[in-house]
């Protein structure tokens, strides 16, 4: 007999602990659900509710998912986007956890990137994005129309592929958050925060002498650290990174990792990385994404050791197509 | 399984089980000669067992850098890595394996220039047949990748304790009966202490193939058995547990 490792579609079809949306748990205990409209029921039914929605789903749609451990910061029910009509995502299902990095991979186009911008709303600006599921960050709708998409951005940070300072001094790079935000009143506390930022972000030691130079004077590595420096300047929850080390050297790089190892015991960080060493390196929680579809989702040291999707293991071991 | 993207990773991989197999292939061929000697009183043969151990060591060493080579310059997860670290483990244990038949053959050398023990190697020649076959058998789990066979290999490790212990028996009967064949007697038990070494390392292949398929280690307690040798001679540890 030849073993077989990965579960099919039909294996699924029974009570299984893969769908995160069957119901929100957590060490064996029913969270209340993150949907909107939905009460929170006896287990039972949701049970049943849970078999109903899976047996229509289609094969490719199912979803291997073991839970995560810790606070759930972002919990994300069926998120999906599209863009002029077009689905880019389709029905994502993620619990993401406080104080915890979390790595999206997948291949060019899975859909990983759409998700991360969905959670600061960065689809906003994108005309003819729209996004419908439900999003919530402590139990609160992001995509409610009371919250402020600008404040909301100022609790979910964001870093970029290519590190894109403001054309400014070191010094107004990181003031300009907190002086936008008014979260500070003198200059002697905006020098306090500029100087906790760039020592959280690693860098206070190579510009500390030079905060009033221009930012783009800087390597590329420090460019992206001061942009760091910037996003944890306004005090975020979270921190969103789309790969940040990409345009960096491998020393640069080992700086970055090490600083969202450091920042991890404050923030709750998301990565998207086209690298799966990185991912593997720097995070506790994985995401696999293929074809705008959440794969499976899991500790990093299982996904990496013993993933249980045949597309995970295929297209972590490079064996993709 | 689906091909690697860069065709040269795969086939570096492909290659070290390859090696691991035919290493396999030796090792048996070894163990299967050596009894042989024993059971022939074969001299030529023997001494072909000895020479021929080189040659395991050689692919053991081989098998080793190439892993640490894969490993270093590709970086293998999930299944390839538990197949890299498989070969390496197996061809650990099929090193050992070869050194074991090879002390067996140097043993036989020795019996043939002493008095034939017809019963007393026809008992060592059906313990080695046994365990000739479990090693053939967890073999040809790991080149076809067959868990159930890997499985059965690693249930019935008991068979062999049994035939050890027996043996055990028979030949202090004998030494008891008459003391002159206590220096023959001696290296026969050596031989199926040995005998009883390999189908321990058919064990421990079992497992690295299990590890390999399914990514979990072997649960719950192998059966063994029970009051044995040890009780006899009243010396612990005389089934070298593993």
């Amino acid at each position: 007999m030849k073993f077989r490792i990965f579960r099919s579609a039909e294996d699924q079809t029974g009570a299984g602990p893969a769908d995160p949306t069957e119901a929100p748990r957590m060490g064996g205990q029913v969270l209340p659900s993150a949907s909107a409209d939905e009460q929170v029921e006896p287990k039972g039914d949701a049970v049943v509710e849970a078999r109903r929605e899976d047996a229509t789903r289609a094969a490719g749609e199912t979803v291997v998912s073991t839970p995560a451990s810790g606070p759930i910061k972002i919990a994300a029910r069926d998120v999906s986007v599209f863009y002029s009509g077009k689905q880019a995502l389709y029905d994502v299902s993620l619990d993401i956890p406080d104080k915890t990095v979390t790595a999206l991979i997948g291949p060019s186009g899975c859909g990983k990137s759409t998700f991360l911008r969905t959670m600061n709303r960065m689809n906003d600006t994108i005309s003819g994005a729209k996004v419908t599921g439900r999003i919530a960050m402590d139990d609160e709708d992001i995509n409610d129309r009371s919250i402020d998409p600008v404040l909301l951005r100022a609790r979910v940070g964001m870093v970029f592929q290519r590190p894109n300072p403001f054309p400014k001094s070191i010094y107004e790079n990181v003031a300009y958050g907190p002086k936008i935000h008014g979260l500070v009143t003198s200059k002697s506390e905006m020098d306090g925060v500029v100087e906790s930022a760039l020592k959280r972000a690693g860098l206070w030691d190579e510009v500390a002498d030079r905060l009033q130079s221009s930012a783009v004077g800087l390597s590329g590595g420090q460019q992206q650290r001061l942009v760091i420096a910037r996003a944890i300047a306004v005090n975020p929850e979270v921190i969103l990174m789309d790969e940040p080390c990409s345009a960096l050297d491998p020393i640069a790089t080992a700086r970055i990792e090490e600083l969202i190892d450091e920042l991890r015991e404050r923030f709750c960080i998301v990565i998207v990385t086209h690298s799966m060493a990185q991912a593997a390196r720097v995070s506790q929680r994985t995401a696999f994404f293929h074809m705008g579809r959440l794969v499976e989702t899991g500790d990093t040291e299982d996904i990496f050791q013993n993933p249980r999707e045949r597309r995970t293991l295929d297209y972590i071991t490079g064996r993709f197509g | 399984m689906n091909q690697h993207t860069v065709k040269a990773y795969g086939d570096e991989l492909n290659q070290i089980t390859a090696e691991v197999a035919r290493m396999g292939g030796l090792a048996e061929a070894q163990v299967s000669d050596a009894i042989d000697s024993v059971a022939r009183r074969d001299i030529a043969l023997a001494r072909a067992v000895v020479e021929r151990d080189l040659k395991l060591d050689a692919l053991h060493r081989d098998i080793e850098k190439k892993a640490i080579r894969l490993i270093a310059l590709r970086q293998p997860v999930a299944s390839d890595l538990r197949r890299t670290l498989g070969a390496m483990k197996m061809a650990s244990d099929l090193e050992r394996t070869g050194d074991l038949a090879k002390n067996i053959a140097k043993r036989a050398l020795i019996l043939a220039e002493s008095e034939p023990m017809q019963p007393l190697t026809r008992s060592i020649e059906r313990m080695g047949r046994l365990v000739s076959t479990r090693l053939r058998d967890v073999l040809d789990a790991y080149t076809a990748s067959e868990l159930d066979r890997a499985v059965a290999v690693w249930q019935t490790d008991d068979e062999v304790d049994e035939h050890y212990n027996s043996l055990f028996r028979e030949l202090l009967t004998y030494m008891m009966g008459d003391p002159r064949t206590i220096g023959a007697c001696t290296h026969l038990l050596f031989m199926a202490k040995n005998l009883e070494r390999i189908g321990d390392h058919a064990t421990n292949i079992a497992e690295t193939v299990h590890y390999e398929i399914t990514g979990d280690d072997m649960s719950g307690e192998r059966p063994r058995a029970h009051a044995g040798a040890e009780d006899e001679a009243s010396t612990p540890n005389l089934t070298t547990s593993h």
